[in-house]
């Protein structure tokens, strides 16, 4: 290279940083177009919820350069450190080729070794158990585990194979473990699914709190927005709540340390010290509010022989029932600063400072949270008792004050919650436990209706028929429900595609070990590397991943974003959609659907579920194209060719018909080629134009003029503030297990490390997971930085090495152990409690104790 | 060869000493460093592992409270 190019890129290079920083430099050369033969095109980040576009370079077939984009509204031309590594992700060397069956004498057997097969041979087998245990065991006996970073439209198809194909609701993501309580949380308060809000707050808000959140560490590039509006904007100021010091905490102005379980009185204490001074805004609350109070006393989601269960009065109940302002305001009352502080052992100026923030009406205050709220066994509660300090000072719905759950993954909106990819869900906010929703999908899909098994198993009033010939019975089981209904053998297959749950799960060796390696069960697992989960199966597919397919995922801010297929999928490789459509040509409806079903679409008789699903007229109507972008260059779609359609776009435009037809409003997506031409829109799309703000009049199309706000997805226009109280956590320490033990992750690796540890970098940087611990808790235990210990809890123990020095900081009784390490599995550790309403694990507490090696 | 460049945030107060932490680091220039804490930041280096590692220990100098890559070129 000679030196001028050298100068030349490097040149550019400090100037797109400039830029992207908004500091200007002295006079730098422009870019010129670049020459090298690299075609270059825009992708979404694999990695977090964020949703940054990356352009990747693309020469010979293969990934020779990204950079952050430039023309994204999210990242402006940045990237974190794992976006970064990016496209390393595709290249690790142990990449799955070939479709592996655990085999014994030429056959299928459950304690045979893993051999090669054919994707026919692969989907036979498959076919065969699935039939079998959807026949034997009903709605339940059957069951499909997804992700939120499926793509769109791989969801969708996933959602119409389970529910209409097999007749079952036994289709969940892993973002119940992850975004389950930020659901219940909205649906309880306004009656409609994600944030009012957008990333625009970044740079709007003079306040930010951050509730349970490591976002230096979890979503660096909103974490750098953040800190840019902090150092440049006067008056700005940082809050940092979390049970443990990290990163975050170096830009903390208010950096707050609780005990576990105790945002709940802290979030109730900000909520008193609003009414008991009277900063509340009474004319927003009159026309825009509503209160309600929800049982308390409702257990831990634990199985119901546990005796927490048996001890919890109103357990699972979540039904509300409406109070005054007065009595909200006396429900709250008893939480006084010095309540507060003694129960969360945070000093009361602190929280006297957080509690001023929020009341000052002249202050904009945006709120974050991920999973300190989520994962969290009150979690819809302390979700909601943020959402009621906003609602109190009206400081909602418009640019700067925004109460905002962020995603760890880069679909859980997208995908888990808008095409509703859970057992009560269907697209759009429809659910399952209404007849009138099912009958509206059931029409949008040409199905009969009574297809789609009802929450309740009825549908007009009257049982739905079984292919037994039984009644269907109840039809919804949650994400840790399938793990026990495997161990207890009443779950028979289970399908694990796009995530790796066997590590994620809670309680391992007690609940999600046993389930998989039961006998009975034939364990399915979609993915690219050989992950615990995949080791852990009887079959594993082989996936294309990311940029090996034509993809789309949705963001926390709502915004859909669109990539083309960059380069092809490595061996026989497929991607998600293509082996959830290929299997369903392995099913007839005969084989899952009962005789009076089939009767009343005798159109459908001797069928497979291919051809009712997918070759409906509607999904394959479409003609397979040449991709080409708006300069002219040209990728593939393998899908398209193997089916003979443009598969992407018929399952998107089929899916867009809930947004639009349906008696819901607010949830309206663009045509599908707009997206690919845009770098996302935030819905809901009216006329081409996205909405910044929601329910807000002047920002959301529908609210009307003279509405002001309007919280439009409840039928009387007023959103929910909820009363709910502290409530102990289910597992606190003891004389015994004298530690909590909270789990997370780290900003090298993402969730399990299945694509993380395979970038030597990311490896080398952060190769295992070590216990953070106080230094006096380690004196105590006479450990010293770099000791190996046991990490004990009631289900299991792991070992590793004690870290004092780190970048988290463990206040004294309680250590924080990552779990990406599939070396250390911290779920064996862990306890399967989940929020009673949402069901949503809690990984944050449960009490341990370590002992020196 | 590979050329990045970066944008590091650092606490105002500390930004001097940040500053100097980095130009010490092998292949590392800061070509601007604003009252704020903004750094813009440079990496010129034959060893495109070498870079990797160094932005993320640019990460963990004390003081930095965010670094983001813009820009990388290989080959």
């Amino acid at each position: 290279m000679s030196v001028s190019r050298r100068d030349f890129i490097k040149t550019n290079a400090i100037a797109a940083a400039a830029a992207s920083a908004g500091v200007s430099l002295p006079a730098v050369s422009t870019a010129v177009a670049d020459d090298s033969g690299i075609r270059w095109d825009k992708t979404a980040c694999r990695f977090c919820g964020t949703g940054c576009s990356v352009l990747v370079g693309v020469k010979d077939g293969k990934v020779v350069a990204t950079q952050g984009d430039p023309d994204a509204p999210v990242n402006r031309g940045l990237n974190c450190i794992k976006g970064y590594f990016l496209t390393k992700i595709m290249y690790g060397k142990d990449r799955l080729t070939k479709p592996l069956l655990r085999k014994k004498n030429g056959k299928y057997a459950k304690d045979g070794q893993f051999e090669e097969v054919s994707w026919d041979e692969a989907f036979k087998t498959m076919a065969e158990k699935w039939v079998a245990a959807r026949k034997a065991k009903g709605p339940k006996g059957v069951g499909m585990f997804g992700s939120g970073q499926w793509t769109i439209w791989e969801g969708y198809a996933a959602q119409k194979l389970v529910k209409a194909g097999f007749r079952s609701n036994s289709l969940e993501p892993n973002a119940r473990h992850c975004m389950a309580s930020a659901v219940g949380a909205f649906m309880r308060a306004f009656g409609i699914d994600e944030p009012m809000g957008c990333y625009d707050d970044l740079e709007h808000a003079d306040v930010f709190v951050l509730w349970g959140s490591n976002m230096a560490e979890m979503h660096p590039i909103l974490w750098s927005r953040m800190t840019n509006t902090r150092l440049t904007k006067p008056g700005c100021e940082v809050h940092v709540l979390s049970t443990f010091e990290h990163r975050c905490f170096e830009l903390a102005d208010n950096g707050i340390i609780f005990h576990p379980q105790t945002d709940l009185a802290i979030g109730n204490y900000i909520a008193n010290y609003i009414i008991q001074t009277k900063a509340y805004n009474k004319e927003f609350i009159d026309k825009n509010v509503n209160f309600k109070k929800t049982p308390t006393d409702i257990g831990y989601g634990l199985r119901g022989s546990d005796p927490r269960e048996k001890a919890a009065k109103n357990r699972n109940k979540g039904k509300l029932s409406k109070i005054s302002f007065e009595e909200y305001a006396a429900s709250v009352a008893e939480y006084t600063v010095e309540k507060a502080s003694e129960i969360s052992g945070v000093p009361v100026e602190n929280l006297e400072r957080l509690a001023k923030v929020y009341a000052d009406p002249n202050k904009k205050v945006t709120s974050y949270w991920t999973m300190g709220f989520n994962q969290h066994t009150r979690g819809v509660w302390m979700n909601g008792l943020v959402y009621n300090i906003h609602l109190l000072m009206g400081k909602i719905s418009e640019p700067g004050n925004s109460p905002f759950s962020l995603t760890g993954q880069p679909s859980a909106c997208g995908t888990a919650r808008e095409v509703g990819t859970f057992t009560h869900r269907l697209p759009a906010d429809y659910v399952t436990k209404k007849d009138s929703h099912c009958k509206f999908a059931e029409k949008i899909w040409k199905l009969p209706a009574g297809t789609i098994p009802r929450a309740n198993g009825k549908s007009d009033k009257a049982d739905q028929t079984d292919i037994s010939g039984k009644p269907m019975g109840k039809t919804l089981i949650h994400a840790v429900a399938m793990h026990r209904a495997l161990k207890d053998g009443k779950m028979n297959t289970f399908w694990v595609m796009c995530n790796n749950n066997l590590q994620a799960a809670a309680n391992f060796n007690e609940e999600s070990l046993p389930g998989w390696r039961n006998p009975d069960n034939f364990i399915t697992v979609s993915d690219p590397y050989p992950t615990i989960s995949a080791m852990g199966a009887d079959l594993i597919l082989p996936t294309a991943m990311w940029a090996e397919k034509e993809g789309a995922y949705g963001n926390s801010e709502r915004r859909t974003q669109f990539w083309r297929q960059q380069v092809k999928a490595p061996g026989d490789s497929h991607s998600d959609v293509w082996q959830i459509m290929e299997f369903s040509k392995y099913v007839k409806v005969e084989d899952v659907w009962p005789e009076d079903l089939i009767a009343k679409a005798p159109e459908y008789k001797g069928k497979t579920l291919y051809e009712v699903l997918y070759a409906n007229g509607q999904v394959d109507k479409f003609e397979k194209i040449q991709v080409t972008d708006g300069s002219g260059n040209k990728y593939d779609n393998d899908e398209s060719e193997h089916f003979g359609f443009y598969v992407q776009k018929g399952l998107f435009e089929e899916y867009r018909r809930f947004q639009w037809e349906g008696p819901k409003k607010g949830h309206e997506m663009a045509p599908y080629d707009d997206y690919h031409k845009a770098r996302g829109l935030r819905w809901p799309v009216i006329d081409g134009k996205e909405t910044l703000y929601r329910f807000r009049e002047g920002y959301d199309p529908h609210v009307k003029k003279g509405e002001g706000v309007k919280f439009y997805g409840k039928k009387d226009g007023r959103a929910n503030i909820i009363t709910a109280p502290y409530e102990p956590a289910a597992e606190p320490p003891d004389a015994e297990f004298d530690l909590w033990l909270s789990t997370g992750r780290v900003l090298e690796h993402w969730h399990s490390g299945s694509m993380t540890r395979r970038v030597p970098e990311l490896y080398r940087a952060v190769p295992n997971a070590v216990v953070f611990m106080n230094k006096k808790d380690a004196k105590k235990r006479r450990l010293r930085n770099g000791s190996e210990v046991k990490i004990i809890t009631r289900r299991g123990e792991i070992v590793s090495r004690v870290e004092t020095r780190g970048r988290n900081r463990p206040p004294e009784g309680l250590v924080f152990i990552p779990w990406f390490d599939a070396g250390r599995l911290v779920n064996k550790l862990t306890l399967d409690q989940t929020d009673p309403l949402s069901k949503e694990t809690d990984y944050k507490k449960c009490a341990c104790k370590i002992e020196k090696i | 060869m590979t050329i990045c460049s970066l944008v590091v945030y650092a606490r105002p107060e500390k930004a001097p000493v940040v500053e100097q932490a980095i130009t010490a680091m092998e292949g590392a220039e800061v070509h601007t460093a604003t009252k704020e804490g903004k750094l813009i930041v440079s990496l010129d280096h034959p060893d495109r592992t070498y870079c990797s590692e160094t932005i993320m220990a640019l990460n963990n100098i004390d003081g930095v409270v965010s670094t983001a890559l813009v820009y990388e070129y290989f080959e």
